[in-house]
């Protein structure tokens, strides 16, 4: 055991001593990822230590380490009622967008390739149109259907965004997915629906999960369209931090965004438990 | 009219295609395909891949809709009738066993969409487990399972729903040799043992032999001929038949003379071949392809008296022996064209390369087609 440990040891360095050039560009290579990474990271971490300071001032390192923010925030009805929003409309964009996108790709897998064709470049509109020209058009929509600052006409700004890049992961995923297996299952006396539940649903569901993740996370951050379709009843988290902001810089926006990604660490988490962390990887 | 009227008072047939097609765009898979089964028949379906023998038993499954014709199952109209209402049931090619259920749950399955009860769906799937020999694997996952293991399972899975019709799409064709043969052996004995109607798939020449009652040959889409396996090899309906039943010798000629009941026929052999076959509707002067099958040639070094007394003998210079396994293929050289043979490897007869033989065969042996490629 030790022996071959020593063996091992003693290769590794012979390939260091003999392969200097190699060694010094994997050295260079790994710093510079490990910059990239730091300068990721940073900004995030000064936003959480900013978020303990205990003046109404945002410095890092905090003068003093304290929670009153923390308290501020928890016991501010504004920023309860905007966090509860956020969640809520995450919520709803997420299974809005789940049921849509995934029963899409399952749909027009063997579909006549025609439709498909049409198909495909008009799912990807949405994301290609400027947040700011769908806000203003849904505000016009929205009021004519009589939806105008409700939760639901946030909800389906959000999904507009998130159902397409929930069809197209899901489409990915149903690539791999092996279509015997429901036509094995309709064959053997399953309803469409069955077959889906019994065939495709145990084979998918951790790209179910996956596409859930990034519509819970692309409705708990968009900004713009629901900036335009909230009102002060509606407003989520972004929304609210514009408008404080406006008025003054003080740490509760740091607080605001440590719980933020606090949230979407709590969602991430059972995920990453539930299914192997490569596995989600590979999804996103 | 007549026909019909006949047709109606026996008992329908449990399966019946009627100008069954399918296209796909532009490229038709299968036309004009017609086909009756009765009850207890195991039908080979035979062609090469690409030839829509397996899209023919998506439409029978109902897993694929057809653009034309009809299917009827014991004399009802099934064509639209979907795969889950459908009393057929298929065994894939890769057997499709769903991965994240066990044995038992895989074999019941079926029942459990029939809403059969918990206690029973066990208990018949666990009897039909039995006679694949899989029950002692009931609660191992799938996924643990060799081929042929995943091979029983599938089969059971679909056995126990007691269809009337058992869809096969080339079941054995992921495995092994030895294991295909061990399993054509079982379903034979299956298929006796349950009286289970059955359409079997197959792209092999030798499993559909083994197995079938009847052959239905498939090329392009269209069922070419259907019959029992040794009237389709002995009077194959034209020469792809002949050709994708087994390895043969094609000798191509000119149809000299005819009177009736044989034909001579002017090859590059460098005599006239004479055969039992009436010129139907080839005129002399015509350009017609024989097959000598090899198993049906007889050799003898050149002096010497072969083991039958054939018809019609050459002679030819042996300048090839290949070795295949149990057997030992000699290729003999015959005024420029290279005819060849087989024997076992036991009854090696010993002719090196450089030999002189005779070889003799029966003119009611050799079939020969017209330029179309049809038999005449």
């Amino acid at each position: 055991m030790i022996e071959s440990t020593k063996r091992r040891l003693a290769r590794r360095l012979t390939i260091a001593r003999t392969r200097p050039r190699e060694t010094v560009e994997l050295i260079a290579f790994r710093l510079l990822y490990g910059a990239v990474l730091a300068a990721m990271i940073a900004p995030l971490l000064i936003i959480v230590g900013t978020s303990f300071n205990h003046d109404a001032t945002l410095t890092f390192p905090p003068d003093q380490f304290s929670l009153v923010w923390y308290q501020e925030f928890l016991t501010d009805s504004r920023w309860m009622r905007a966090f509860a929003n956020s969640l809520l409309i995450a919520s709803a964009t997420t299974v809005l967008s789940l049921v849509l996108g995934t029963t899409a790709a399952y749909g027009i897998q063997g579909v006549d390739s025609r439709i498909t064709q049409v198909l495909l470049p008009v799912v990807l509109l949405p994301l290609l149109i400027p947040p700011v020209v769908i806000g203003i058009v849904l505000v016009i929509y929205m009021s004519m259907l009589g939806l105008f600052q409700t939760y639901v006409s946030i909800v389906i700004a959000h999904t507009l965004w998130a159902a397409p890049l929930v069809f197209f992961v899901m489409q990915a995923v149903l690539s791999r997915f092996d279509w015997q297996l429901r036509d094995a299952a309709l064959d053997l006396g399953g309803t469409p629906l069955e077959a889906f539940r019994h065939a495709a649903l145990p084979q998918i569901k951790s790209g179910i999960a996956a596409a859930g993740l990034i519509a819970f996370i692309i409705s708990l951050q968009e900004f713009i369209m629901a900036l335009f379709l909230s009102s002060y009843a509606t407003q989520t988290v972004p929304v609210l931090a514009w408008s404080a902001l406006r008025q003054f810089i003080d740490p509760i926006i740091s607080v605001v965004s440590t719980i933020l990604m606090l949230s979407i660490f709590v969602v991430l988490v059972p995920i990453v438990l539930l299914f192997s962390f490569d596995w989600v990887a590979r999804q996103l | 009219m007549n026909e019909r009227t006949i047709e109606s008072a026996s008992a329908p047939s449990q399966l019946e295609c009627r100008n069954l097609g399918k296209a796909y765009g532009d490229i038709q898979a299968v036309e004009d395909f017609s086909l009756e089964i009765e009850e207890g028949e195991l039908f080979c379906l035979l062609g090469p891949s690409g030839c829509g023998k397996s899209t023919t038993l998506q439409m029978l499954a109902g897993l694929e809709q057809p653009t034309s014709g009809s299917v009827y199952m014991a004399g009802n109209d099934v064509t639209y009738t979907p795969a889950y209402d459908r009393d057929t049931s298929m065994v894939f090619q890769s057997w499709a066993l769903f991965p994240q259920m066990t044995v038992l749950e895989n074999a019941a399955f079926g029942l459990k969409m029939d809403g059969v009860d918990r206690e029973t769906r066990r208990e018949k799937s666990l009897e039909m487990l039995e006679m694949v020999e899989m029950a002692d694997y009931h609660d191992k996952s799938v996924t643990e399972l060799s081929g042929g293991q995943k091979q029983r399972v599938a089969l059971a899975r679909s056995l126990v729903l007691q269809p009337s019709v058992l869809l096969l799409d080339e079941p054995l064709s992921n495995l092994d040799k030895q294991l295909r043969e061990a399993m054509q052996i079982e379903l034979n004995a299956i298929h006796d043992e349950l009286d289970q109607t059955m359409v079997y798939v197959t792209h092999d020449q030798d499993e559909a032999f083994t197995l079938a009652d009847r052959i239905g040959i498939m090329n392009h889409g269209e069922l070419v001929q259907s019959g029992p396996p040794r009237e389709v090899y002995d009077e194959p309906a034209n020469r792809f038949v002949e050709e994708f039943l087994g390895d043969t010798n094609m000798v191509s000629g000119e149809l000299a003379r005819t009177n009736g009941t044989d034909c001579v026929v002017e090859t590059d052999l460098g005599s006239s071949v004479t055969v039992s076959k009436a010129a139907n509707g080839a005129a002399p002067g015509d350009t017609v392809a024989l097959s000598i099958r090899p198993e049906k040639i007889a050799v003898a070094e050149e002096n010497a008296a072969t083991d039958r007394d054939g018809d019609l003998s050459v002679v030819g210079e042996v300048v090839h022996r290949l070795y295949r396994g149990s057997m030992v293929r000699y290729f003999v050289e015959v005024n420029g064209e290279e005819i060849f043979f087989e024997r076992r490897i036991g009854e090696d007869l010993g002719l090196s390369p450089g030999t002189t033989v005779r070889i003799e065969y029966e003119k009611d042996e050799i079939n020969a087609f017209d330029g179309q490629g049809e038999l005449i």
